[in-house]
């Protein structure tokens, strides 16, 4: 099978998938499917580098790829540096126990749209930390930020997530 | 009751299952749409891939190049960058194949003729060995069995004639045992005629005037055993009989004259007939002459001009005896080899080469110092792929048994890191310096031992992803120290060209800073190392 029928396939079955990682990334649809068709034609271009590792590889490979082209474009938009005052971070609004019961009580999609609605440089460590599995040292080394900044926007996306379920459950 | 760890991997991971799974809205594009931007895209990257496409050929020739012996880490290292890593492991993989080959090319001397020093590591041991019964026995039987020092293929010839070893042994038995005038030699009489008999023995090696080193080396035991004795003091008959039937074994290419014999044994003077037997070549360069043997002044070459004359005796000339010439040496000094190993397992740590690595805590703490945030990281997944490994060395032989090794050697180290996807790629280039030995030897066979230490940078590195890894360059990567042993089996195919075998424990010394990589999980590592060795005049 070679690259555009894999892709093809991939499209079919996972389009929306990978289209529902860009918009984690970059919340404005239309970029979103700019994202999407960039990521598509880079998976193309660098299909040689493709390593079949059995089902679910080129899902894998194809969100990876898609998540780059978003951060590269976030990169370029530059949303990151926008270093907080380390001292001003709020202490939590919930604890983590609270957090994983409210998180569990919202249904995914409101879930996907309240990451959606967190502000870009808090959803995109979010993304690269939780989703991606990245350490913060890494996340510091693709975003050009330190890793303190790193963590702290990690937490501040924590405790936006934290209010916001609070308002979806009342 | 649950751990702050637990529930942080908690939320996290629910996140990820709830959130991470949802599929919005289907692409505005079609996929025929996106075909046509992919194929455009990639018209256009094609046809400005020209040059990448010749630096990725030259990358490959310059592996083929090492294959050809001229180091295997050169050409490999020669194709850094992201495309030549794709190639690596394929052109590690040809560099060992290659320099087999070459090695086969090169190894068997052309024309099928003995070289002049073909005397493998084995000779010597023999004459060292082998000689030392002999300093508690005849001279005699010291000369026979110096000529087990010699290259039995060395004549060139194939046919064995047989031998009538009851003329010979009881001749010399006779010889060991009789007081005569003639035998009552000088010392050194008895070591030169014995290394007349080696340098005659030794076919086309060379018997030049007096005594070269090798010569004086190789016959040094007779040499203590005869100083200051009469040549026919303490000999023992049985023993000089089982010597000499040695000798008759391991004469060049297994080969004696009868008649050569037989009129050594009807020599008048008994105790020549270890030199009779010995010179049995015509020196064309030396000038000696069975002649000089016989009558036991063959002790140096360029004597008087009767000493030159056909024997009077009735003693034939060798005629398998070619013009010697010098030995050069006894000892192949170097040898160069190129092994390789693909896959193997970790000591202790089964056949996974997969682990996850426990949560980090990290804790971060405002001006103050009070701590405002600290998480556990996402458990990491790594798989390691067994590494590929390959090299050069080159061996120095002290002794015919110690020896001294180093070289170059290149392994590649894959990992796929999961849940990013990353595959980290990791080059490391290393430098072993050990010791060991030639312990048994079986005909073209030899058994040996070793111990090895081994300094390896990493030379090349990347992440397939494209995400940096925690090292910024290469100079961040700390040293790979590890150490190791072997047991090695070889089996020389000719005399130059030989395969071995080298089952070795590794172990792999754990840095805390270093990247993560299948030696950092299972430091205990066990190789299977094969490969060819050459060795060198």
């Amino acid at each position: 099978m070679d690259g555009i029928e894999a892709l093809e396939k991939a499209y079919m079955q996972d389009g929306a998938y990978l289209l529902s990682v860009c918009r984690r990334y970059v919340c404005d649809p239309a970029t979103a499917q700019d994202m999407f068709q960039d990521g598509f034609v880079s998976a193309y271009l660098n299909w040689s580098k493709f390593r079949n590792r059995g089902p679910g590889s080129l899902k894998a490979w194809l969100s990876r790829i898609m998540a780059n082209t978003c951060l590269m474009y976030l990169r370029k938009k530059d949303p990151m540096h926008q270093a907080g005052d380390l001292a001003s971070v709020p202490m939590a609004a919930a604890s983590d126990s609270e957090l994983a019961d409210g998180i569990a009580g919202v249904r995914d999609e409101d879930l996907y749209n309240m990451i959606l609605e967190l502000p870009d440089m808090e959803r995109t460590v979010l993304n690269m930390f939780v989703f991606e599995g990245f350490s913060h040292r890494e996340i510091a080394r693709t975003l050009g930020i330190r890793e303190s900044t790193s963590a702290m926007r990690l937490y501040r996306a924590k405790v936006h997530l934290a209010e916001m379920i609070k308002d979806y459950e009342k | 009751m649950k751990s702050k760890d637990d529930i942080q991997k908690d939320w996290q991971e629910i996140l990820r299952e709830k959130a991470g799974n949802v599929a919005g809205v289907q692409p505005q594009v079609s996929f025929a749409e996106l075909k046509e931007k992919m194929v455009a895209a990639g018209a256009g990257v094609f046809a400005g891939a020209g040059r990448g496409a010749s630096a990725g050929a030259a990358g490959a020739s310059a592996g083929t190049g090492a294959a050809a012996g001229t180091g295997a880490g050169t050409g490999a290292a020669a194709g850094s960058g992201r495309r030549g890593l794709s190639w690596l492991k394929y052109a590690a993989a040809v560099a060992v194949i290659g320099a087999s080959g070459v090695m086969l090319f090169m190894g068997p001397d052309k024309g099928g003729a003995p070289s002049s020093s073909t005397a493998e590591n084995r000779k010597a041991d023999e004459v060292t060995v082998v000689s030392e019964p002999v300093l508690e026995t005849e001279p005699a039987a010291a000369a026979a069995l110096l000529i087990e020092a010699v290259d039995p293929v060395d004549n060139g010839q194939d046919e064995t004639i047989p031998v009538d070893l009851t003329k010979l042994t009881a001749n010399d038995a006779a010889s060991s045992n009789a007081p005569s005038g003639s035998s009552m030699q000088r010392p050194g009489n008895v070591s030169d005629n014995l290394s007349h008999r080696s340098g005659e023995s030794a076919g086309s090696q060379t018997y030049s005037s007096g005594l070269t080193a090798e010569q004086k080396a190789s016959a040094v035991a007779p040499s203590k055993s005869t100083k200051g004795e009469p040549a026919s003091t303490g000999g023992d008959p049985a023993a000089s009989v089982k010597n000499l039937q040695t000798a008759e074994a391991s004469e060049p290419n297994g080969q004696i004259n009868t008649d050569y014999i037989s009129e050594n044994a009807e020599s008048s003077s008994p105790a020549t007939n270890a030199s009779n037997s010995a010179a049995g070549s015509n020196d064309t360069q030396s000038g000696v002459t069975p002649v000089e043997a016989a009558s036991g002044n063959a002790t140096e070459s360029g004597d008087s001009p009767a000493d030159a004359a056909p024997a009077a005796g009735g003693i034939k000339q060798d005629p398998f005896a070619e013009p010697v010439k010098p030995i050069k040496k006894q000892l192949r000094r170097f040898s160069v080899g190129a092994s390789g190993f693909l896959a193997s397992n970790g000591i202790g740590n089964g056949n996974s080469n997969s682990r996850n690595m426990p949560a980090d805590m990290v804790t971060y703490t405002d001006r103050n110092g009070k701590v405002f945030y600290s998480y556990s990281a996402p458990s990491v997944r790594y798989n390691h792929s067994a590494p590929i490994s390959g090299g050069i060395s080159l061996r120095y032989n002290f002794t015919p048994v110690f020896y001294a090794e180093s070289g170059l050697r290149l392994t590649y180290l894959h990992t796929w890191i999961s849940p990013s996807g990353a595959a980290q790629d990791l080059l490391y280039a290393g430098i072993p310096i050990g010791v060991g030995g030639n312990f048994v030897r079986l005909g073209n066979a030899s058994f040996y031992a070793s111990a090895y230490g081994m300094l390896s940078k990493c030379v090349m590195g990347h992440n397939s992803a494209g995400f940096p890894s925690n090292y910024s360059q290469l100079s961040d990567i700390p040293l790979m120290w590890s150490a190791g042993a072997s047991i090695g089996a070889a089996y020389n195919i000719t005399r130059t060209f030989g395969l071995f075998a080298e089952p070795t424990v590794s172990y792999y010394f754990p840095t805390s800073n270093a990247p993560q990589t299948i030696y950092k999980e299972n430091p205990w590592y066990f190789t299977l190392n094969l490969g060819v060795r050459f060795n060198l005049n």
